[in-house]
């Protein structure tokens, strides 16, 4: 059984001349593509990367970032991608937890890297990994296990102890769930994806895999920031399929037609669910496209789909599993609950991942044997389900706060706040946001009133933590509602009344 | 605080998106998207504050980076859509 890389492979030998990449003014075929992944799979051959060492990928949404993906596969290596706004100190702490040996990054990302000494750094910038063009491929053969259980990324995503895990997913996960993913937004060669979501986010990612299986054309954009240039794009290459997230498609329900959209067949949405009015706006501004809304996590990278016949129907629902894949909605006791009774979303099939990296206790708290004798991942999401099997998605089962489509981990906010040495107690919870699924709110006690800012705090977070992760409200308070032995409680805060104190 | 328009402008990006970074990184023409300051989310806040204090309408066709992408340009875009000369 092949592994991920060949999925470019196989696509540069059926129709070399294809576009798989296009980029700003930048066009790339898939024998270049190919070309491209095998030059950085050599090059990092050359500094010492082996069979199943971990590379770290730190690259905006660039050509470069989907060859060296390509390229780390190619050399029998593990991705690891890292945001390329995660803060030095988080990237550090990842490179050093995954053990990674290489880091493909540009901009600051490098320069970090490059300055921990640990690894080594190669710049990935435009045109530094360019081939020679005098290079030719000298064909290698990899020795290596086969592809189930053989690992193909390490993606860090939050965990409710505040410290982020590493996904491990392999070879056969991404080949199952692209292969899924194809077939239910039926691919083909003749698409055109258009993708502004990040490549270090999962859901950005998975772009890039079933662009390359189903041999279509691949379009990024940097990020959905200037929607009028996206629309562009899109209208220039015809784009045919767009990846959504909440906060774009209300971007888009601002407009009052969208003449570039016309040739979309299908969009998709997932990280959050998508809003009722959204729905109805997309469905009238986007008359010839399906659209699908989704849920995945990172762990099994997507569960479930809603067919898109279904949309106007059900229009809070994210469907049913996708092909290949069994979901279930259980008790505490891990058996299925009844229809209309809330519950946590299981899964098992081909796409669950090996485990967290180097994490034992997290991997066996999320991936347990069900009554059935089956290994089931515990999503953490709660669900109900309708009388036909829909999900409708409820809330999180721990403290994990959705923003932005990510997850993020309270403690690991209240964390980085605690470093303050003004700062006596801090709790973070969810405000519920339209557009965003919730945002974040910190709550501080500090110990003397008036000796610390919001903008203090602000500040302390953009340095130690994600953008994602830092607080959008700050309220100081003189004290925070405690049990009898003195622990915050968190639930009495979430039911609170907004207040905006920024 | 200077009643600048670019000042007022500065000031909003410094407070709402830039307190990770030292203010002196945030020059008048520096790009937000290539300095990784803007992104969807925050282009909704950018707009909102600019609908709210200016007292106009952004047209979806004018979220350009002609008109957003930097303090200066956002400026010039204010003025132009209101006359003041501030």
């Amino acid at each position: 059984m092949k592994g991920v890389d060949a999925l470019l492979a196989d696509a540069a030998l059926r129709d070399p001349a294809k576009t798989a990449l296009v980029a700003g003014s930048r066009r790339i075929s898939y024998a270049e593509l190919n070309r491209r992944a095998e030059h950085i799979a050599a090059r990092l051959r050359d500094c010492g990367v082996t069979n199943g060492d971990r590379v770290a990928v730190s690259l905006g949404n660039s050509p470069e970032n989907v060859a060296a993906i390509f390229g780390i596969l190619r050399a029998g290596a593990a991705f690891c991608p890292i945001s390329l706004r995660a803060p030095d100190d988080k990237l550090a702490w990842i490179v050093n937890h995954c053990r990674a040996t290489a880091i493909i990054a540009e901009g600051r990302a490098l320069a970090a890297a490059t300055a921990l000494g640990t690894l080594t750094a190669i710049d990935g910038s435009e045109s530094a990994l360019d081939p020679p063009d005098d290079w030719c491929a000298q064909p290698f053969v990899l020795h290596v296990q086969e592809p189930t259980e053989r690992l193909a990324a390490v993606i860090y995503t939050s965990g409710s102890t505040g410290r982020p895990k590493g996904v491990m997913l392999s070879h056969a996960n991404i080949l199952a769930a692209t292969e899924s993913i194809v077939t239910y937004l039926e691919n083909t060669n003749e698409d055109v994806i258009l993708c502004v979501l990040p490549l270090a986010f999962s859901y950005g990612l998975s772009q890039v895999f079933t662009c390359v299986l189903s041999g279509a054309t691949l379009v990024l954009e940097p990020s959905f920031a200037f929607p009028p240039v996206v629309l562009e794009t899109m209208r220039r290459e015809k784009a045919t399929g767009f990846a959504l997230v909440p906060t774009i498609a209300a971007m888009l329900a601002r407009n009052s037609e969208i003449p570039g959209a016309q040739g979309l067949r299908y969009v998709t949405n997932a990280g959050a669910a998508l809003p009722v009015p959204h729905v109805k706006a997309l469905k009238s501004l986007l008359p010839n496209a399906k659209i699908y809304s989704m849920h995945g996590l990172t762990e099994c990278i997507r569960t479930v789909y809603l067919h898109p016949d279904e949309i106007e129907q059900f229009p809070d629902s994210v469907g049913r599993a996708i092909p290949g894949v069994q979901i279930a909605v259980v008790g505490p006791d891990d058996h299925p609950v009844p229809p209309g009774v809330t519950g946590e979303m299981v899964v098992a099939g081909p796409t669950v991942m090996l485990g967290y990296w180097d994490d034992i206790d997290a991997t066996n708290a999320a991936m347990r044997r069900g009554p059935d004798g089956q290994t089931w991942l515990h999503s953490g999401d709660l669900f109900r389900t309708d009388e036909e099997g829909r999900c409708y998605f409820v809330a999180r089962s721990d403290d994990i706060i959705k923003t932005r489509g990510e997850k993020v981990s309270p403690r690991e906010v209240e964390n980085v706040l605690h470093e303050l040495p003004q700062v006596k107690h801090a709790v973070v919870v969810g405000v519920p946001d339209n557009y965003l699924g919730h945002v974040l709110k910190a709550l501080i006690v500090p110990w003397e009133p008036d000796t610390l800012t919001t903008r203090d705090v602000l500040k302390h977070c953009a340095k130690r933590l994600e953008e994602y992760m830092v607080p959008k409200f700050v309220e100081f308070r003189d004290e925070l509602p405690v049990t009898d032995s003195n622990k915050i409680i968190r639930r009495a805060l979430t039911d609170r009344p907004k207040e905006s104190a920024t | 605080m200077s009643d600048r328009l670019e000042d007022k402008i500065k000031q909003f990006v410094i407070e709402n998106f830039l307190y990770g970074e030292p203010e002196e990184t945030l020059t008048e023409e520096l790009s937000f998207l290539d300095s990784g300051i803007m992104d969807s989310s925050r282009v909704l806040e950018l707009i909102l504050y600019i609908e709210e204090t200016f007292d106009i309408k952004v047209e979806d066709d004018e979220l350009t980076p002609a008109n957003l992408d930097s303090v200066k340009a956002v400026a010039a875009y204010v003025r132009s859509k209101t006359g003041v000369l501030a």
